[in-house]
């Protein structure tokens, strides 16, 4: 395998594993394709390191969007053309409205239109655009900090499934646990001596949608200074994750607000009330399918006040 | 009337009260003057700014970001920005990171002066806190000169500024600094240093630094107690690492270190700081450079979360975006840096004098807009 | 004397009603008539005073006015008019738990006591109201009749921050009367007398006869006795009892309107009454300080209240220079540091005596 080839099977590597399939769909040669393939089947069974990524194409393994200013000189008019397509079809709208030239911007997304009517065929993505058109100064420099959390993701996730076998469940750039052994996995992430979370950065809740309310917990140590996200997913129907606002004092206000918002309980903690709405409210607010109280002591509360004299 | 029973005394201080920097309702237990146990109960000031921010697009949110800390409304608009450009991956240039940075460290010294100005008030100082407003009336002059808000600006926008900075505003801050150095002295003199105020703040309400790290205690609360720590320096963003600058810590000079006057001075010393950051920042700026330039046309940010922290004048204000690809936020999280040091009241405030615990409450510097969102 | 001289004046000016009653009733009544104007003047005087002594100090303008119109006055001249007029238009608001004989007592209370002192201040060798031989004896003791209104007026409010500020300003009046008398105690020892005319005459020939160039003891005791009646007129850095930030507005809290007004006057009308004292026993009362120049008794009017308020002006001004002291601060500040002092300024004063004969 020459080297380019090597470099082009780790990038695609990398971005199958952040979750951008199309991209190591959208790769021309059978073979690099199917290798990538493998590697990242391996890697997700754990039977295989994942490969770093290599440093020119840094910018493009982050799983963000494309920056809004792009370098395309390298480029002919028709390989261009290709190039906004996918990019439009894949999306992002904005790279097609940034181009300067008339005329491309107008062909592009007639066919675009055309594509997604079904009348004409999707364009293969160029080659060259996928290599330069993603660089830029600040991105890969971005990068690197995200490629370092990445890193201590991984490897705070290696120790935890070495301690506690079987809490970790699948995701690319936090730890999802499950909720059962919170509490023990908090307290040794705060005692561990080589992480040391000692700082509780942010919680929040979240509402997923399709039945599911997640708990973020973002860390942060003031001795190493490295930072990582867990995530603890719980169904509506029985939303009760452990209190660690033992091992982190702010965490009992943080999760009281997230009670207050979401309805989540937090076992053990010691005054679970709401925190920001009053005592006797009803419902939780920051979930998608929150319905207001009609009134509150007599006082209409929908938007629309219909009773308001 | 009833017979007096010499038994704990449960008092509110709030919702209404002339020091409670907002609707804060502090209920206290009290032996006498003793205090026992304080319980904040805030929510008053909750304006469902989270719940506002999933049903506007990204650009109508700065708005609402400025009305949670008013009094710094600026650093609220750059925590929101950085956030954003990180999610988005853009890069602004030279000339508005360099504004940015100005804007920022002068609201940093306005909402400086008028802390430590009602820190003295709370005591009982009533001129010094008159002082910091007449040279806070200055910076505020010069934002209305850039913006035409006096208070609450929507000014950094993510990509670029709304407006460029206009003809006169550097030679209107080199002013003003010059003149406003000499004041910094004037007010340490009168207030940090005057027997009576070291008196009472001296000594009181400690918080050390283990107690401040658990309490996610940030800013000039955490460096009072001695942790050096500024975002600033140790994870720096946008171009603050190409200035220099100091961080002042806690000494325990006039007493214990993360006392009350600690948590005063590093307010204080920090003025100087920022306004040796804005002469570099105006003395380099770049006189070319297009501030509506990499403003995108729409943003639709991919799909992702990011959590972005940056230093305001309270602390560490963290945004936590979640993004579903459309253009209105899925989910936006503000962790504000007041919600943690009001946390922390119970712990270093049980056990002091009923005037204590105002002048604990003064040396957190908080607001309740930011608290309550 | 001075009810005595405008007594026999009548006599000499209505022959025909001599020895009647109704002229020694009017006799009472008209010095009391001019006090009582020359109080209210001072007491317009003084929150204009006060107003614009903050403005300096504070670097703004203050009340201004140009003189025409509604405004005003000329520089705010009127303004002190238009706060005691609205004050007094104010709804009278009684809360429905409060004890209310005691919460109308209270302002009452306050007001005589301020004002019964002034009757013993002598303003010339002969205008004085009541000459009593135990004048300022007199005037320490009805001061302390403020003591009591004020605790009514914290505990009748019915509000815990009431009753906190009139806990608080009971204890600091009564222990900061100590040294105020301990200070006092040494001019006596001096004047050897309690009235305040013959301590006033002690003190004539000049200005280097006055008490407090008499011996080193003597600034000693008038600095002590100065910051005891800031602290007995709750000003600050003692005004703990009304602490706008801390208690919301103290003992007053719950008071509106007139009383609200009533409150305050007397805190004005004691600044002076104690700014007087303070001038008759160390600052040679209406005695001029040059020896034989302008010391008619016309100026000696203009003499004392020129000292007098002086002394207001420096209470005032005070008050916008240094933050509050705390509750048991301010005890440690008198119990362990002036009541030591005045004691040993009783004693170096003693014995100076005795050793210059």
């Amino acid at each position: 395998m020459t080297d380019s080839q090597e470099k082009l099977i780790a990038e695609l590597v990398n971005k199958g594993l952040d979750g951008d399939m199309d991209a190591v769909n959208a790769c021309e040669d059978k073979m690099t394709r199917a290798k990538a393939k493998a590697m990242i089947v391996k890697v997700n069974k754990g039977t295989a390191e994942r490969p770093p990524m290599p440093k020119a194409t840094n910018a493009s393994s982050d799983g963000s969007a494309p920056p809004a200013v792009v370098n395309l000189d390298t480029l002919s008019k028709d390989d261009m053309l290709a190039y906004l397509v996918n990019k439009g079809l894949d999306g992002d709208m904005d790279a097609v409205n940034a181009c300067e030239d008339k005329m491309t911007r107008a062909k592009a997304k007639a066919m675009i239109v055309k594509v997604n009517k079904g009348t004409a065929e999707r364009p293969p993505m160029p080659k060259a655009a996928n290599a330069s058109s993603n660089v830029t100064d600040s991105a890969a420099v971005k990068s690197t900090a995200i490629e370092q959390n990445k890193d201590i993701n991984q490897k705070v996730r290696k120790m935890i499934e070495e301690k506690f076998p079987g809490s970790i469940l699948d995701s690319i750039d936090s730890i999802q646990l499950s909720p059962d052994k919170w509490f023990e996995i908090a307290s040794w992430l705060k005692s561990e001596e080589s992480l040391i979370f000692d700082s509780l950065q942010c919680q929040m809740g979240i509402d997923l949608g399709e039945d599911t309310l997640e708990s973020r917990y973002n860390l942060h140590s003031m001795k190493y200074d490295h930072y990582i996200e867990v995530r603890i997913a719980v169904s509506k129907s029985n939303p009760k994750i452990p209190s660690v606002e033992k091992i982190w004092r702010i965490a009992d206000w943080f999760e009281r607000e997230t009670y207050d918002m979401f309805g989540i309980e937090y076992i053990g903690h010691r005054d679970l009330r709401r925190i920001l709405l009053p005592d006797d409210w009803e419902g939780w607010p920051l979930r998608k399918d929150y319905q207001e109280q009609e009134t509150y002591h007599g006082i209409m509360v929908p938007k629309v006040k219909e009773g308001w004299e | 009337m009833g017979v007096i029973r010499g038994e704990e005394m449960v008092l509110n201080i709030g919702p209404q009260h002339p020091a409670t920097h907002g609707v804060l309702r502090l209920q206290v237990r009290t032996d006498g003057e003793v205090v026992s146990q304080i319980t904040p109960y805030m929510g008053y000031l909750h304006r469902c700014f989270e719940k506002h921010c999933e049903n506007v697009t990204y650009e109508q949110v700065i708005p609402f970001t400025d009305r949670c800390d008013y009094l710094s409304s600026m650093s609220m608009n750059f925590g929101y920005v950085v956030a954003m450009e990180k999610l988005m991956n853009i890069k602004v240039n030279d000339r508005v990171e360099h504004i940015r940075i100005v804007m920022a460290e002068l609201q940093r010294i306005a909402s400086h002066l008028l802390c430590t100005g009602v820190f003295g008030l709370d005591l009982g100082a009533f001129t010094p806190f008159l002082w910091a407003l007449r040279d806070r009336e200055r910076i505020l002059d010069l934002f209305e000169l850039t913006c035409g808000a006096r208070l609450l600006y929507n000014y950094m926008w993510v990509g670029g500024l709304s407006h460029d900075i206009p003809v006169g505003f550097v030679e209107s801050t080199f002013e003003f600094l010059d003149y406003f150095e000499p004041k910094v002295d004037e007010l340490e003199n009168i207030l940090a240093h005057n027997k009576i105020l070291v008196e009472r703040s001296a000594d009181i309400g400690v918080m050390p630094k283990d107690v401040a790290i658990s309490y996610g205690v940030t800013g000039p609360n955490l460096r009072a107690s001695g942790v050096n720590w500024d975002l600033r320096k140790n994870d720096p963003y946008s171009i603050y690492d190409r200035f220099e600058f100091d961080i002042p810590i806690g000494q325990g000079i006039k007493g214990t270190v993360g006392d009350c006057w600690d948590r005063f001075y590093v307010r204080i010393l920090e003025i100087r700081e920022s306004v040796k950051i804005v002469r570099q920042a105006l003395a380099s700026m770049p006189k070319d450079g297009d501030v509506h330039q990499s403003l995108p046309k729409k943003i639709r940010p991919p799909k992702g979360a990011i959590y972005a922290r940056t230093e305001t004048p309270r602390g560490d204000l963290g945004y936590y975006i979640e993004s579903d690809g459309s253009p209105i936020p899925y989910r936006l999280k503000m962790r504000s840096p007041a919600f943690t040091a009001l946390s922390v009241i119970d712990e270093i405030g049980a056990g002091w004098l009923l005037s204590d615990v105002l002048a604990i409450l003064g040396s957190l510097d908080i607001v309740l807009g930011e608290i309550d969102r | 004397m001075t009810v005595d001289f405008i007594y026999d004046l009548l006599n000499d000016l209505l022959p025909s009603y001599s020895g009647n009653e109704l002229l020694l009733i009017i006799a009472m009544l008209l010095p009391f008539f001019a006090l009582f104007g020359f109080i209210t003047i001072y007491g317009f005087g003084v929150i204009y005073a006060e107003l614009k002594v903050s403005s300096f100090i504070q670097d703004k303008t203050g009340p201004m006015g140009q003189g025409y119109g509604f405004h005003a006055g000329k520089w705010g001249f009127l303004q002190p008019v238009a706060d005691g007029l609205h004050l007094f238009f104010k709804e009278d608001i009684i809360p429905s738990t409060a004890d209310k004989p005691l919460f109308i007592l209270a302002p009452f209370l306050i007001f005589i006591g301020m004002f019964v002192g002034i009757i013993a201040i002598p303003f010339g060798e002969a205008i004085i109201i009541s000459d009593m031989n135990i004048g300022i004896f007199y005037i320490l003791g009805i001061g302390s009749l403020a003591v009591i209104a004020l605790i009514l007026a914290g505990w009748s409010s019915n509000n815990k921050w009431a009753l906190y500020g009139g806990m608080r300003s009971a204890a600091q009046i009564i222990s900061y009367e100590i040294p105020a008398g301990l200070s006092l105690i040494v001019v006596i020892l001096l004047a050897s007398s309690l009235s305040m005319q013959e301590i006033i005459s002690y003190q004539s020939g000049g200005m280097f006869n006055w008490i407090i160039f008499d011996n080193p003891f003597m600034p000693i005791a008038f600095i002590i006795f100065f910051i005891s009646a800031l602290a007995e007129t709750n000003r600050t850095p003692f005004d703990l009892p009304e602490s706008e930030s801390e208690l919301v507005a103290g003992f007053v809290t719950e008071y509106s309107g007139a009383r609200y007004a009533f409150f305050f006057l007397s805190e004005y009308v004691n600044m002076f009454v104690i700014s007087s004292v303070a001038t008759t026993a160390f600052l040679g009362g209406w005695q001029s300080p040059f020896p034989n120049f302008l010391n008619t008794p016309s100026w000696s009017v203009f003499w004392m209240i020129g000292k007098a308020f002086f002394l207001v002006f420096i209470m005032i001004w005070i008050r916008w220079t240094v933050p509050r002291l705390r509750v048991d601060q301010l005890m440690h500040l008198c119990w362990k540091v002036f009541i030591p002092i005045g004691l040993f300024n009783i004693f170096g004063v003693s014995i100076w005596t005795v050793l210059r004969g």
